[in-house]
């Protein structure tokens, strides 16, 4: 399935520490699916490459999503439809026609390999003082893909996640901005399907969510799964957020949008993540979710602990009390 | 209007309902006097119920981190060609 570009341009912006290999591999990644020219002799290799896991789904009719945010701000039917929809297998009768009309829950009717050409698009890269040499090799990537493309936007220190966002933005030239891990959790191949689903549905923001059916994680063990599972549910619960997956932070956002919302968050973290796209649902903006897979870190080790589920609780109850 | 205000609303709602039952004595009252203890005990359980369908259900894709390797592998290739330096971490 192929799609003509109009003239958007989408930044990328990556904050990184440490990740001198992953940058590389990433960058690599990021060219290899969104960089395809159209009638070159490349293309078809290139095609011939992105095998069929990638994934659009169907035309959605986002018919009730307006009569579904309208009933979402009187609280009616929320509460059960937010509890229901992320985890319940067959949903009551009352509330599936609900249900089933959030496209990304609908079920595949075929795997097609998402591929747009000619995207115009920049990587920014927000290094945070990296001591094992990360912007050597973003250096070394410019020489090979050009400085138009790849922008390294360093900082001195680690100074936060959105803080690394905000200084991306500011040196953002396109009118969409993507946000991705640079760990190679989330893997470059969605971009052409988030991209899609935006053009599809005129949303504000497109959100990677990795629970639902086509979506998924590979690398959890049963407690990270039951942490992950529980914390969910009682996002869900406490907030009626609208979307499937709070904490993911690989997500396609307008620029303006993006600028408005991040302006009004205050928190750090992954909590950072969740303040972000609560906020942008109270302010009643458009989000679509996209199914992604999400690999545990490739290279390095990432940790839960118990300080991390007291700071998720915290910012749990600071969502309740002033969004 | 702020979140935590429809949930009081709600629960001021629900509160209304309860309070109106102890009144008009539909049921009997010790019996209504436990209902707000089994409506919390009900929504834990129901919420332990979701917690425990979605961990079994939870969508899991162990060919993606053979894929991701191939395309690493890949990468490297190309990266190594074109002089990037892709020794390991």
């Amino acid at each position: 399935m192929e799609a003509k570009e109009e003239k958007n341009k989408y930044s990328i912006i990556v904050p990184t520490y440490n990740e001198r290999l992953n940058i590389a591999l990433i960058v690599y990644l990021i060219f290899k699916h969104l960089h395809i020219v159209a009638n070159s002799a490349s293309a078809t290799a290139q095609l011939a490459s992105i095998t069929l896991h990638t994934q659009c789904t169907p035309r959605s009719a986002c018919l009730f999503r307006k009569w579904k945010h309208k009933l979402l701000c009187l609280g009616i039917l929320v509460f059960p439809t937010s509890f229901l929809r992320s985890t319940f297998p067959v949903s009551p009768v009352v509330f599936c026609f609900f249900y089933a009309k959030r496209s990304s829950d609908l079920p595949f009717r075929a795997h097609v390999p998402c591929v747009l050409r000619n995207v115009n698009f920049e990587i920014i890269v927000v290094d945070d003082g990296s001591p094992d040499g990360t912007q050597e090799i973003v250096k070394q990537l410019q020489k090979v893909y050009g400085e138009d493309r790849i922008l390294l936007r360093p900082r001195p220190k680690k100074l936060g996640l959105g803080t690394a966002y905000m200084h991306g933005l500011k040196h953002a030239n396109g009118n969409f901005v993507v946000i991705m891990d640079a760990d190679l959790s989330h893997h470059p191949k969605y971009l052409p399907s988030f991209i899609k689903k935006q053009l599809e549905t005129g949303a504000s923001i497109v959100t990677g969510t990795r629970y639902v059916k086509g979506g998924g994680v590979h690398g959890w063990n049963l407690m990270r799964k039951l942490t992950s599972r529980g914390a969910n549910v009682l996002a869900q619960t406490l907030l009626w957020p609208g979307v499937s997956d709070l904490t993911g932070s690989f997500r396609l956002y307008k620029k303006s949008v993006l600028e408005d919302v991040i302006s009004s968050c205050v928190s750090k973290g992954y909590v950072f993540q969740m303040e972000m796209i609560v906020r942008a649902s109270r302010q009643g903006y458009h989000i679509e979710e996209v199914p992604i897979t999400f690999v545990d870190r490739v290279y390095g080790s990432s940790k839960l602990g118990g300080s991390e589920i007291v700071e998720y609780l915290k910012g749990l109850l600071y969502l309740l009390v002033t969004t | 209007m702020k979140h935590i205000i429809k949930i009081m609303a709600l629960l001021v709602a629900l509160s209304a309902f309860w309070i109106s039952l102890l009144q008009t004595s539909v049921l009997p009252e010790s019996y209504t006097w436990l209902l707000p203890l089994y409506f919390i005990v009900s929504l834990g359980s129901y919420g332990l119920l979701m917690v425990g369908v979605g961990l079994m259900r939870f969508p899991t894709c162990p060919q993606e981190a053979i894929l991701l390797q191939e395309d690493i592998v890949e990468a490297k290739g190309f990266l190594n060609g074109k002089g990037v330096d892709v020794g390991s971490d």
